[in-house]
């Protein structure tokens, strides 16, 4: 029975989402916002009862003194930054605030350059020592790519004393021809976010089929 | 300085002004109403105040008194000191010379009030008139007073002798809009001060809304001048503001445009695409490559090692809106996992992704048997974001202490082995956005080399991910619907993604089709309208 409540509310959910094609109305927007109500409680529900709770408060009553002690900070912190709410004392939370913005800069700076930058322009730099014939080609194509779309994004001009200043040449005919892979790459991303978008369609119509044969063989 | 000069500098200020003595100064032109009766009113006006009028009695003017509030307490509990400030009368023999003059000078005149000098001070002309004046104040004290302009009108201008003006300064010269003739009488029309030192004056501030005057520009006065363009311009600007004041026209409603009309074609025809395979079970229109892409591949290698029983880790980093289509890829590597025995263990660095993990793991666990707690187990919530992730990578016990559940993690049977993340036989992370998946390869791939990783993602973000495929800092790659179907394929297990995949080659088909249609028929539009347009231009 609550799995046929379910299918029903699904079914009924999924039709006032797909009104949308008649334009914007109360029915789509009641499934939205049921839609962010839910994931909202469910995530404040899950903060509360698996961090908060379980991480933080239970262990500063029923853990060890060292528990405690090393609970402490936390628990200051987590108190300053609810300062933030009242306009007053919106100071104090400051601190807390900063720290969480300082620790995060700095785990995902030092991510990003030992974990993206470097790999990555080795990689590109490998691509230059092919195995094969189809290799190099490939190598040149990326080494192409690269350069080209990195001359796109270059807008220095040369000096020429008192005459106004022009453009480097070589920079500018690189970049035409980044341009050509930034519009390509553009495309490919489009792509793929029309294909996600069409495969949650054939998930829901698959679902609503399913639904309303349910219905068929139940009543 | 002679002794006579020295004496008088003792003397207090007021008893200079009054008892000067002209007659040892030199013979200079000192005009006559500098000495004389007019000292003698300017002393009664500069010292006969009031105030000091009070002071020489000891007593405050009952008239000027201020409303003070009346003490709760009786006379008898005043302040001893008070009551000595009371008493004390100032004794004739204590007051200093200079004083003693000052009171006699001021008791022969009439008390003036401090602001009444005007008024107050009897000055005669007649002996101004006399006495030996710059001729420039022998001007204008013959002007008659009857032939003198009133007061706030402008003085005539032929008196004033006109400069020469530079050209420049001429043309901007405004001659009537310069002048606002309505801020004189509207200042005396204005309610006078009523507290504070301005009191009684008038149109000394501005007053509410007088003080900001906010309305159209006004016109340009005819004598300006300016140029043509000049008055172009302005009639631009005017035109500009008044075209801002209009309201505009509502539009009129279009009840179905035939844009509404193609866009509902479209979704019909797309509609049917996908529901006929889905509806039928035919699964003649999947378009799959003979042999799944080298990402696919490396995947299902990744999986064929894992040892059974071996732990294996599964992030659930995508939120429910893109649940149907990473649901269906992985499906077939939960199988596969699940075939193979593995333990699975999940968690997720997004609250939602929790959720996803139950609502994954659900039925492939049911058609497998495999028992929650023992098989796999649900770890839930990891807060902190990339710093969360990081130490999951360093500490990993420390970083998750319990399960979705509430219970102890490390306790339960599926972790007992484990001591960090190297214990874990494969990481698989199922992503919808590429960035959360590059965070997992910053921060927990580069720390852990040494563990396999594969990552599951959705269509729109391949293409971002794959140079972390191509350059070995992720073991395998599966994107989409159709990377689940050539996983299935591989691994020969019948199931959803290859169901979806038929749906999803014929919907890519029809949006194909359409987008070559829709061009053709601009194209053919646009020349269509171009050879109209020429043919009129012959015409013509």
């Amino acid at each position: 029975m609550t799995e046929l409540l379910g299918a029903v509310l699904g079914f009924v959910l999924t039709v006032a989402v797909f009104s949308y094609i008649l334009g914007d109305n109360p029915l789509f927007r009641l499934a939205v916002y049921v839609f962010i109500g839910v994931s909202a409680g469910y995530a404040a529900a899950l903060a509360v009862f698996n961090v908060l709770l379980p991480q933080l408060l239970l262990p500063l009553v029923q853990g060890s003194m060292q528990q405690r002690l090393f609970l402490l900070p936390p628990l200051v912190l987590c108190a300053l930054l609810l300062m933030k709410v009242s306009r007053s004392l919106g100071r104090l939370g400051n601190l807390s605030a900063g720290f969480l913005v300082g620790v995060g800069a700095a785990v995902a700076v030092g991510g990003s350059v030992l974990g993206t930058l470097f790999p990555q322009a080795a990689a590109a730099a490998q691509v230059l020592s092919p195995k094969s014939g189809m290799g190099l080609l490939n190598g040149m194509v990326v080494l192409l790519g690269t350069l080209s779309t990195l001359a796109y994004f270059h807008f220095g001009m040369r000096p020429r004393g008192e005459q106004p200043p022009t453009p480097n040449p070589v920079a500018d005919t690189l970049g035409e021809i980044g341009q050509i892979f930034i519009a390509v790459t553009l495309g490919v991303l489009f792509v793929g976010v029309y294909l996600a978008a069409l495969a949650a369609f054939i998930e829901r119509v698959d679902a609503l089929l399913s639904i309303w044969q349910t219905l068929q063989t139940t009543f | 300085m002679s002794g006579e000069s020295e004496s008088a500098a003792e003397e207090a200020p007021a008893e200079r002004l009054v008892h000067a003595d002209t007659s040892s100064l030199p013979d200079m032109d000192i005009p006559d109403w500098l000495t004389g009766e007019t000292a003698e009113s300017l002393s009664a006006a500069a010292g006969a105040e009031d105030w000091l009028s009070d002071l020489r009695t000891g007593e405050p003017s009952t008239a000027e008194a201020p409303d003070w509030p009346t003490p709760s307490g009786t006379v008898d509990q005043t302040e001893d000191w008070l009551d000595d400030l009371r008493s004390e009368e100032p004794a004739a023999e204590e007051a200093p010379d200079w004083l003693s003059g000052v009171e006699q000078a001021a008791e022969a005149e009439e008390t003036v009030s401090p602001f009444m000098l005007d008024d107050g001070v009897d000055v005669d002309l007649g002996d101004l008139e006399a006495a030996e004046t710059p001729d420039w104040l022998a001007d204008v004290s013959a002007v008659p007073p009857e032939e003198s302009p009133p007061a706030g009108s402008e003085a005539p201008a032929e008196t004033l002798e006109r400069s020469d003006l530079p050209a420049w300064l001429q043309a901007m010269k405004p001659l009537d809009a310069v002048s606002s003739p309505q801020l004189l009488p509207e200042d005396e029309q204005a309610p006078p001060v009523s507290a504070g030192p301005l009191a009684g004056l008038r149109g000394v501030l501005p007053v509410g809304a007088q003080a900001v005057r906010i309305g159209k520009v006004s016109a340009p006065s005819a004598k300006l001048e300016i140029s043509e363009g000049q008055e172009a311009d302005i009639g631009l600007l005017r035109s500009l503001l008044d075209s801002e004041e209009q309201p505009l026209e509502p539009a009129s409603p279009t009840p179905i445009t035939s844009q509404r009309l193609l866009r509902w074609l479209i979704a019909l025809v797309l509609f049917l695409a996908v529901a006929w395979p889905l509806f039928t079970g035919n699964q003649g229109g999947l378009l799959l490559p003979d042999v799944p892409p080298a990402a696919v591949q490396a995947v299902f290698r990744q999986v064929e090692q894992v040892p059974s029983g071996a732990p294996v880790l599964l992030a659930f980093e995508y939120q429910p809106a893109f649940g149907g289509e990473l649901d269906v890829a992985l499906r077939p590597v939960l199988e596969h996992l699940m075939l193979r025995g593995a333990t699975l263990v999940t968690l997720s660095t997004n609250p939602e992704g929790a959720l996803m993990a139950e609502h994954a793991l659900r039925a492939p666990a049911a058609q497998r048997t495999y028992v929650a707690g023992e098989q796999y187990l649900h770890l839930g919530f990891v807060p902190g974001g990339a710093a969360g992730l990081a130490a999951l990578a360093e500490r990993t016990r420390m970083a998750v202490p319990q399960t979705l559940r509430g219970y102890p993690a490390w306790e339960q049977p599926p972790l007992q082995s484990v001591q960090s993340l190297d214990d874990f036989a494969l990481l698989v992370v199922l992503a919808d956005d590429p960035a959360v998946a590059r965070l997992w390869v910053e921060q927990v791939a580069r720390r852990r080399p040494d563990v396999p990783f594969v990552l599951v993602v959705s269509a729109q973000a391949a293409p971002l991910l794959e140079p972390y495929y191509q350059s070995g800092q992720v073991d395998g790659l599966l994107s989409g619907v159709m990377g689940g179907a050539a996983y299935e394929r591989q691994t020969g297990i019948q199931g959803l993604a290859q169901r979806y995949g038929a749906a999803f080659s014929q919907g890519v088909l029809v949006v194909v089709a359409l987008i070559v249609l829709g061009s053709a028929l601009q194209l053919a539009l646009t020349l269509y309208q171009s050879q109209n347009a020429r043919k009129e231009g012959v015409a013509r």
